[in-house]
């Protein structure tokens, strides 16, 4: 006698046939999916199986491989690489950006307290491992979550970002604001640069629009996690123009990138 | 695939025969256009393509090209912002003549727009289970959820089914939609 599973049940039901009363009961008494299905006469699996959907002309072969010829180059090549490959390449892209962030830090820092010191590096692995999320995934594979753990620590980075850069360091004024708004501004880009072209490289398509402005976003979260290790400007004007705008630029790259896709 | 993977070209165009039709009616339940799950179902197999290096010849391809293909449905609603509130174009093509084809149209339709009633997350493993002849344990892992979590999906969208279907009588294909409405 032969053991009733779910697609036992489902296939017998397909084909109009039911296996033994026996069986049934036995595998419907341990699986509620099963049971709703047989219930009422089966009802609903009698109405399933007589849903038929008639097949049209089939699909030509052509226009996957049309779209397969146009599958060259470089990109197309790193894209395609197994996962564990596409991996490295995205921990090599952060640990580019910290050793970049690393190499020019501010004068101050070694006033600003460990604990907040090592917080920040965290946030920013963090919210770099974040930005890259959607071309980790293998295709056909759900990616994570984003969000809950990025916002979660995205708050006291903030908090963190906002305390370091206004207690300690003198504001600048007003002669040198545009300059050194621009220079963060384009020190911060700089930082996520690497980020958005592994994620740019590795996208295999498959990303929405929303997680493609999300991943825009935390960039720019870690390269403000990472300007506050190099930047002492504790202007309020400063850290809008010159840091905050760096995640909107990004998201509004990211929404050109995605249109154009 | 495993001889895709291994360089024999040919291979691909036939997994392509293979498959391509079948996942075009799967996508077709809830697709306006035609056009549209022809479209998805070229996208599914370029994925499967860009993602040759990542497949394990320990697993079905099956599961594994049906998810790509879900995800890729569940992204082209989401770009278009909703699903079709009725997405029965299929079944209007039906014009039968004889009444007992009118009937069995008219079912299809009453299960279409049945199935267009259910939660996205119930319909998909609905769809995933019983159109595409996966396993549960197959559309669990494509889908990312536990097994128990999948067969609770299939549970309440059997029941919510039955209740938007009424008492259907398969002999004579007639549906009686009735419950909940």
């Amino acid at each position: 006698m032969s053991r009733v599973t779910c697609e036992a049940l489902r296939d017998a039901l397909r084909a109009g046939t039911s296996p033994a009363d026996a069986e049934l009961v036995s595998h419907a008494a341990s699986c509620e999916a099963c049971t709703a299905l047989l219930a009422e006469r089966a009802s609903v699996g009698r109405a399933l199986a007589a849903e038929t959907l008639e097949s049209g002309a089939p699909l030509p072969w052509s226009g996957l491989e049309t779209l397969m010829k146009e599958e060259v180059g470089w990109r197309a090549w790193v894209r395609s690489r197994p996962t564990p490959v596409r991996l490295a390449f995205a921990y090599g892209a952060f640990a580019l950006v910290g050793s970049l962030g690393l190499r020019r830090v501010r004068p101050d820092l070694e006033l600003v307290p460990g604990l907040e010191l090592g917080g920040l590096l965290v946030v920013f692995g963090v919210t770099a491992y974040q930005a890259l999320g959607p071309a980790l995934p293998v295709a056909g594979r759900p990616a994570s979550r984003p969000g809950i753990l990025a916002l979660a620590l995205a708050v006291p980075a903030l908090a963190a970002f906002v305390r370091t850069a206004t207690t300690l360091a003198p504001a600048a004024d007003a002669a040198t604001f545009v300059h050194q708004a621009w220079s963060c501004f384009g020190y911060g880009a700089l930082l996520t640069a690497p980020l958005l072209a592994v994620l740019w490289l590795m996208d295999r398509g498959a990303g929405s629009p929303s997680r493609v402005f999300y991943s825009a976003a935390v960039a720019g979260l870690a390269a403000n996690a990472a300007l506050t290790l190099h930047c002492p400007n504790a202007s309020s004007a400063h850290l809008l123009v010159g840091h905050a705008t760096i995640g909107l630029a990004l998201a509004a790259v990211a929404g050109l990138f995605q249109g154009r896709r | 695939m495993a001889a895709y993977v291994a360089g024999e070209a040919g291979a691909f165009r036939e997994l392509f025969e293979r498959y391509a039709g079948p996942l075009e009616r799967l996508l077709m339940r809830d697709l306006s256009e035609r056009e549209e799950a022809r479209d998805l179902v070229q996208q599914a197999f370029l994925h499967l393509h860009r993602a040759r290096l990542d497949f394990d010849p320990a697993k079905r391809l099956k599961p594994w090209l049906y998810t790509i293909a879900m995800n890729l449905k569940r992204e082209h609603f989401r770009r278009r912002k909703r699903r079709p509130e009725h997405p029965d174009s299929d079944a209007a093509e039906l014009q039968p003549t004889e009444p007992r084809g009118q009937q069995r149209a008219e079912a299809r339709r009453t299960l279409v727009w049945a199935l267009a009633h259910i939660p996205n997350d119930q319909r998909e493993v609905i769809e995933l289970h019983w159109f595409g002849g996966l396993s549960f344990p197959e559309l669990a892992e494509g889908i990312g959820i536990t097994v128990a979590a999948a067969k609770v999906r299939a549970h309440r969208g059997y029941v919510r089914l039955r209740e938007l279907l009424g008492d259907f009588d398969a002999p004579s294909g007639n549906p009686t939609p009735g419950g909940a409405l």
